[in-house]
């Protein structure tokens, strides 16, 4: 190769960092990190130009590397100095962008330059201050060149064999760490203290599953696993309210992924409108822990004489109950939808859920509309109160060790071979002499039973339920935390639950960035590792098969 | 086949229906009620009379450690409001304002130098205007400690989902903009606002339309929220009352832009006038898409607080001439809302009436609980402020003659703390004028 | 492919006798499970009927009893055929991307949200230039470059969307795609939001548009016209680049295999590219005009009609370019009537257009117009 068809790879890195960074303004990102902002800057452009020049460095010497890097920087810091400058001279000319570009404001402009606002808003930049965000973007590009270089000789060597014991150490050092934080006087930068430390709870949780899988099979995983389960036990009285709480809810959605992973990871029916038994089981606890929230109930209960201010059953004798409609509802569901497949089902479950939806928001005198059904009662134990976030987060513990023990017996019964088969191959399975009609019903049954119980225990913690509470969204969150955490595995799906609902709780502060960096994440995840974080065996090597023979068909 | 599954199913089946009878005799904790935590109000926490710790480590003090019932704020640490905002949802630019009303009383609070020492810091939250945000922000406030009291919510909705869940955390709220009638109530004492209830607004608004306008035909619409669905049918009720034919009743969403349907509907019966409960653009859309409906030609629009906004004026543009507004004024202090005004303007760079109606009563919301946080706040041995949460209720409820921007605050018992009345306005060269109410000389 | 059905490819190479007992065998299983397919089509049918039969009784009754002049059928039928004409616009593209791709781009809807964002700037620099007070042709012009800026907006973010978010994933297992795309989707949503701020933004009609005219009693609004029948006009655009072009063939022939297409010499990637541009390019469309017509455009204003354009091409026969229109224009109609016809709050519209989707699926999965689709494509 020469070096003229070699040059245009740094231009298009120079393009696509310039599309990065200005899309990154254009967000406000700059404004956010405030006198930092240059820094972070410089750190994103390397880390773009690093990623997209790893490969080049495996393949080319290091002036090669370097010289794109360098067209790359040059690029890029020419259209974003062009970008802020423009913004930066309107702004100092009393243009108000604001209201077409709502995060062009003159701290966020300012903060490219590492300039004082007023500087910006008043117009007082120097000439050679209109460069600065070149020479910014260059130096975090040769930066991103040389770190691709370096990480070549860094991955080269390989990783020492007792790393399998670092992996199953981990969790436990990380559970010690957040102990030790908890602790009154230890301090670490003040108000972040408890984010930290719910970062390091995930990050425990999570190399947790990944200890389970690097044991050995045998003696040493049960050893491992129990001792994961103890350290988990322990988890909600070293937490905080406020930690217990995000918890809780990450453990709701492993019991509706756990449910949802029976029909769509173990099965294969792709379920779009998996909420609907969300919220049946949501639902159908309010009716019976606040009827007189709902006008229809509070009228029934009040012209049979009953009283209309109390819960009609307590949380546990609500359960069954919960359970056996949540069945019935992912029986009706199922049945009409048994002839369908793929595509056309997900369609047809998306409808199903809006409907359930539409249902609950315009059946005013049942549901009580968008006004919702409020002041649900919590569950109690012994006279006990069980409404604070400790005791939800155990609940939801407990409902996620009893969900997953029967998941994963069903997994290895009788019925969780049809199910693998029917996924497989419909045809072939049906000719095998699977009961389609039953087997199919059994995992929407199982599957909404379970999402049906995570949502009694949502609306519990909720105290309040909407019908937005129950929007296509929750479907796609369900949907995705599976798909993320790796579609037929239960550690999966606890590892998805934590990326995709604990991870945007640590990110609070940046708050108005979470769903667009959670979409960001969903798209490159796909790309990147589609078999999801932690697979499952057979979908590991299901995918990977089917990688080599695309790329035996492309050669 | 399935008889193992079925096993497992029977089994857990069973499992929860033993549970259930173990746990049967707890009493389920009856709705409304202060739950679980023990306010402890005859206890003044700490008493002074350990004096033998406290000089020796004042930094260390086991801050967490303090009973339910009160919040302990160590020295250096600030005195936190939460505020529910209608950031996003319907309506953004009320919910701003709002907020950045929030602000310049904390400013102020702090400037006259907070509480012994301790300054005050504001916790917004985004209420999205909505009942399900509304609960999010609740238990988020609810799980945070540190948080005395809360101004908000923004919404009707929004603050019935605060409501159940600030109740039983025990923290005190008082709304600025919540107007349903059922936001408060005599089984919640910690429920305030400064808004005037639509009870009030519902009926002058029949009142102006029927005897002032005198329209006896009129159809009534809404946004199927709290807010919107409360207000229109306290009008209805009170139109038809007065003796007026109401022809519908209908229903959209919020979010809806296309009200074509609803109002072909509507236009069949040829009603006078038009009400409908709601915000901004939804009010705006209709008030546009009726001039494109058979028998609506010459109707007129009549909308509520919630859409009494630049942003209404600014989306329905040459159709909002001759459109009415009703708005839940306050008794505006004029030289008050002046040197506020200045403020606002200072710090924020944009006149308050362009975004929304109800800075003055944010302001004076977040007065109130500075001034009742004044009264009960001590400081104990270790320099720690302690607000005790029981007392601060009461203590909110029980604020009489507080001198605020929109007039002399005095909370009734059931938490009604506004003064002032309703205004009804007319859309005139694209601005909007007063034609009849509350303040009209 | 690794999409083409296996069970029934192999042909056994044992024992003839063997072999004859399994063929007896399967051939009893199969004419069993072919008998009893047969009688639930006929439940399905019945059952297919008599919904019918209710809904139709139920609509005869309440009319009867409302007694609605006839205008009002007639004004809510234009209602319906304008929200027709949009849901047809974005389900065009819909069932473009699925007959080639076989993948539903959730994003879709986005697309056409960008291109009313687009719309509106273009529009907002027209307005500050005067083009929309001068006179009737100035107008005119300047509202089709509007609708130009926007169609090339949804275009751009189209065509990168499939760049980024689906070329990479063309060989992975089918939901990974359709993951990419529920991403994108949001994505784009949010980003909206982010960088123009949450107010909605407000598209002001110049003069020449706003308003109507009336036919009878039948009030009939500019845009509304505007909208249905630039929507035919497009459609029969696209139908003969579809059937009469090169591009259209090779598209047809990507469709149908696209291995087999490629061996002919069809630059695969190219026409995948194509069928973006065209389908975000009708999306746009869609965009600006619903901008016009309902006045405002914000982040998620995409969604809701996205979904419901699905729902129409579903319902058409997805694949099937006149079906997507028959699809979109029988949704909006059902939409805008059938709350009054059915005598519900108007509220429900949105389960009137689920329901319909549900059972037209149920009873009918290949749509409207499709025809019965090899198993490859169901």
């Amino acid at each position: 190769m020469t070096a003229v068809e070699r040059d245009p790879r740094g231009i298009r890195i120079g393009l696509i960092g310039f599309g990065i960074l200005a899309y990154l303004t254009l967000i406000g990102l700059p404004g956010r990190f405030e006198a930092s902002a240059p820094f972070v800057m410089a750190i994103v452009t390397a880390a773009i130009v690093a990623l997209a020049l790893r490969s080049e460095a495996q393949r080319h010497p290091p002036a090669t590397v370097l010289r794109q890097a360098l067209i790359a920087g040059v690029i890029g810091g020419t259209l974003i100095a062009i970008l802020v400058g423009v913004f930066a001279a309107l702004l100092g000319g009393g243009v108000r962008i604001q209201p077409v570009l709502d995060k062009i404001t003159p701290p966020n402009v300012a903060a490219w330059y590492g300039l004082p606002t007023l500087a910006v808003a008043r117009g007082q930049l120097a000439a050679f201050d209109f460069l600065r965000p070149a020479l910014l973007v260059l130096l975090g590009s040769l930066a991103g060149g040389g770190l691709a270089i370096g990480l070549r000789r860094f991955t080269a060597r390989s990783a020492p064999s007792q790393a399998r014991w670092v992996v199953i150490g981990l969790p436990f050092i990380l559970l010690l760490a957040v102990f030790v934080l908890g602790q009154p006087a230890v301090t670490f930068g003040g108000a972040q203290k408890g984010t930290l430390r719910l970062l390091l709870v995930m990050l425990a949780v999570a190399a947790g599953l990944f200890a389970m899988r690097a044991a050995t099979p045998g003696k040493e995983r049960t050893a491992v696993s129990f001792a994961l389960l103890a350290g988990l036990a322990a988890l909600p009285f070293m937490l905080d309210q406020f930690q217990n709480a995000v918890m809780g809810i990450v453990f709701i959605f492993v019991m509706m992924g756990l449910g949802l992973n029976i029909v769509v990871g173990y099965a294969g029916l792709l379920d779009l409108g998996y909420v609907a038994f969300f919220a049946i089981g949501a639902y159908a606890y309010a009716f019976l822990s606040a009827p007189f929230s709902s006008p229809w109930f509070s009228q029934q209960l009040s012209a049979l004489g009953l009283p209309t201010d109390q819960p009609l059953l307590s949380f546990w004798q609500s359960i069954p109950i919960v359970m056996i409609l949540a069945a019935i509802g992912g029986v009706l569901l199922g049945t009409p939808v048994l002839r369908l497949r793929g595509d056309y089902l997900a369609i047809v479950t998306l409808g199903f859920g809006e409907i359930i939806r539409l249902f609950m928001l315009n059946l005013a005198d049942l549901t009580n509309g968008p006004r919702g059904l409020l002041n649900l009662a919590p569950p109690t134990l012994f006279g006990y109160n069980l409404g604070n976030p400790r005791d939800i987060f155990i609940l939801a513990l407990l409902g996620t060790a009893v969900i997953a023990f029967v998941a994963f017996r069903l997994e290895r019964s009788r019925i969780g071979r049809a199910w693998v088969a029917i996924r497989e191959d419909e045809d072939a399975a049906q000719a095998m002499g699977v009961d389609l009609v039953r087997t199919k019903l059994m995992a929407f049954a199982i599957g909404a039973t379970f999402a049906g119980v995570a949502g009694q225990l949502y609306a519990a913690r909720q105290v309040n339920i909407f019908p937005d509470n129950f929007s296509l969204f929750v479907s796609i969150d369900a949907l995705a935390l599976i798909i993320v955490g790796g579609m037929g595995s239960i550690p999966g799906v606890v590892l998805g639950a934590i990326t995709l609902k604990g991870l945007p709780e640590v990110l609070r502060g940046v708050d108005e960035y979470r769903i667009v960096l959670f979409a960001a994440l969903l798209v490159v995840m796909m790309i990147a590792r589609p078999e999801g974080l932690l697979p499952s065996e057979r979908r590991r090597m299901e995918l990977h098969g089917e990688a080599d023979a695309a790329a035996e068909r492309a050669s | 086949m399935t008889r193992q599954s079925f096993l497992l199913f029977a089994t857990s089946l069973t499992a929860c229906a033993l549970l259930a009878a173990c746990a049967a005799p707890a009493q389920p904790a009856a709705p409304a009620q202060p739950a679980a935590l023990t306010p402890a109000p005859d206890q003044p926490t700490q008493p002074p009379a350990e004096p033998t710790q406290a000089p020796a480590e004042p930094t260390q003090a086991p801050a967490p450690a303090a009973s339910p019932g009160t919040v302990v704020i160590p020295p250096g640490s600030k005195i936190r409001i939460g505020g529910s905002f209608a950031l996003t949802g319907p309506i953004p630019d009320p919910g701003k304002d709002i907020r950045q009303g929030a602000e310049i009383a904390i400013d102020d609070a702090n400037a006259a130098g907070g509480v012994n020492g301790f300054l005050f810091e504001l916790v917004a939250e985004d209420g999205a205007c909505s009942g399900d945000q509304g609960t999010v922000v609740g238990n988020k406030f609810a799980a945070d400690p540190t948080i005395v009291a809360v101004t908000g919510g923004t919404c009707s909705g929004e603050t019935f989902g605060l409501k159940p869940i600030l109740q039983k955390a025990r923290i005190p709220f008082v709304s600025p903009s919540a107007t349903n009638p059922a936001v408060t109530s005599e089984d919640c004492d910690v429920c305030n606002r400064v808004a005037l209830s639509d009870g009030l607004q519902g009926e002058v608004d029949a009142d102006f339309v029927y005897n002032k306008l005198g329209f006896r035909k009129v159809a009534v619409m809404h946004d199927s929220s709290d807010y919107g669905k409360g207000v229109a049918e306290i009008f209805r009720d009170a139109f038809q009352k007065l003796g007026g034919e109401v022809v519908a009743f209908e229903g959209a969403k919020v979010g809806d832009t296309d009200f074509r349907a609803p109002l072909t509907k509507i236009g069949s019966s040829q009603p006078e006038l038009i009400f409908f409960g709601g915000y901004a653009t939804e009010a705006a859309l209709i008030t546009q898409q009726m001039k494109e409906v058979a028998g609506l030609e010459n109707a007129k629009f009549m909308g509520v607080d919630g859409a009494y906004t630049q942003q209404y004026l600014d989306t329905a543009g040459a159709a909002a001439e001759g459109a009415y507004m009703s708005f839940v004024a306050g008794d505006t202090q004029k030289d008050k809302f002046d040197v506020f005004r200045e403020k606002y303007i200072a710090k924020f760079g944009v006149e308050p009436e362009k975004l929304g109606p109800f800075h003055g009563q944010s302001y004076d919301s977040v007065l109130l609980i500075v001034e009742a946080i004044k009264k009960v706040a001590q400081t104990d041995s270790a320099g720690n402020l302690v607000i005790d949460r029981e007392a601060l209720i009461k203590a909110i409820r029980g604020t009489s003659g507080l001198k605020g921007i929109t007039g002399t605050l005095t909370c009734n018992p059931i938490g009604e703390c506004g003064a002032g009345g309703v205004q009804v306005f007319t859309v005139e060269n694209g601005a909007f004028k007063q034609v009849f109410g509350f303040g009209l000389q | 492919m690794s999409l083409s059905g296996t069970g029934r490819r192999g042909t056994c190479d044992c024992g003839r006798q063997f072999q004859s007992d399994i063929v007896s065998q399967s051939l009893a299983v199969a004419t069993s499970l072919q008998r009893r397919a047969q009688t639930t089509r006929w439940i399905a049918r019945a059952i297919a009927l008599l919904i019918c039969a209710l809904v139709v009784a139920r609509a005869i009754t309440v009319s009867l009893a409302e007694s609605y002049p006839l205008t009002f059928w007639a004004s809510q039928l234009v209602n319906g055929l304008v929200l027709g004409g949009v849901y047809a616009l974005v389900a065009l593209g819909y069932t473009l991307v699925y007959g080639i791709l076989l993948m539903i781009n959730f994003a879709h809807g986005e697309v056409m949200m960008i291109g009313g964002v687009a719309g509106f700037f273009a529009l907002q620099l027209a307005q500050a230039l005067g083009w929309m007070r001068g006179p009737a042709g100035l107008v005119v012009a300047a509202l089709l470059i509007v609708m130009g800026i926007g169609m090339i907006g949804a275009m751009f973010t189209g065509v990168a969307l499939e760049r980024i978010a689906y070329r990479p994933l063309r060989n992975a297992p089918r939901l990974v795609p359709l993951i990419s795309a529920i991403g994108a989707s949001l994505f784009l949503q949010y980003s909206v939001l982010l960088i123009f701020g949450v107010s909605p933004l407000v598209y002001q009609r110049p003069a020449l548009i706003s308003g109507g005219f009336r036919i009878g009693p039948v009030f009939i609004p500019y845009t509304g016209l505007i909208i249905f029948v630039t929507s035919l006009a497009l459609m029969g655009a696209l139908f003969v680049i579809v059937q009469r072009t090169r591009l259209g063939r090779a598209m047809r022939a990507v469709a149908a295999d696209r291995d087999t297409a490629a061996l002919m010499g069809v630059d695969v990637n190219q026409i995948i590219t194509f069928t973006f541009l065209l389908g975000s390019a009708l999306a746009g469309a869609a965009g600006v005009m619903l901008g016009f017509h309902n006045s405002v455009i914000k982040f998620n204003s995409g969604f809701i009609p996205g979904l419901k354009a699905f729902t129409a091409a579903v319902m058409g026969g997805i694949g099937n370019i006149p079906g997507a229109m028959v699809g979109a224009l029988v949704l909006g109609i059902a939409e805008s009537i059938g709350p009054s016809a059915l005598g519900i709050p108007a509220e429900y519209k949105d389960i009137i257009a689920f329901v319909l989707l549900v059972l037209v699926l149920i009873f009918r999965p290949q749509g409207l117009l499709g025809e019965a689709l090899a198993e490859k494509k169901v």
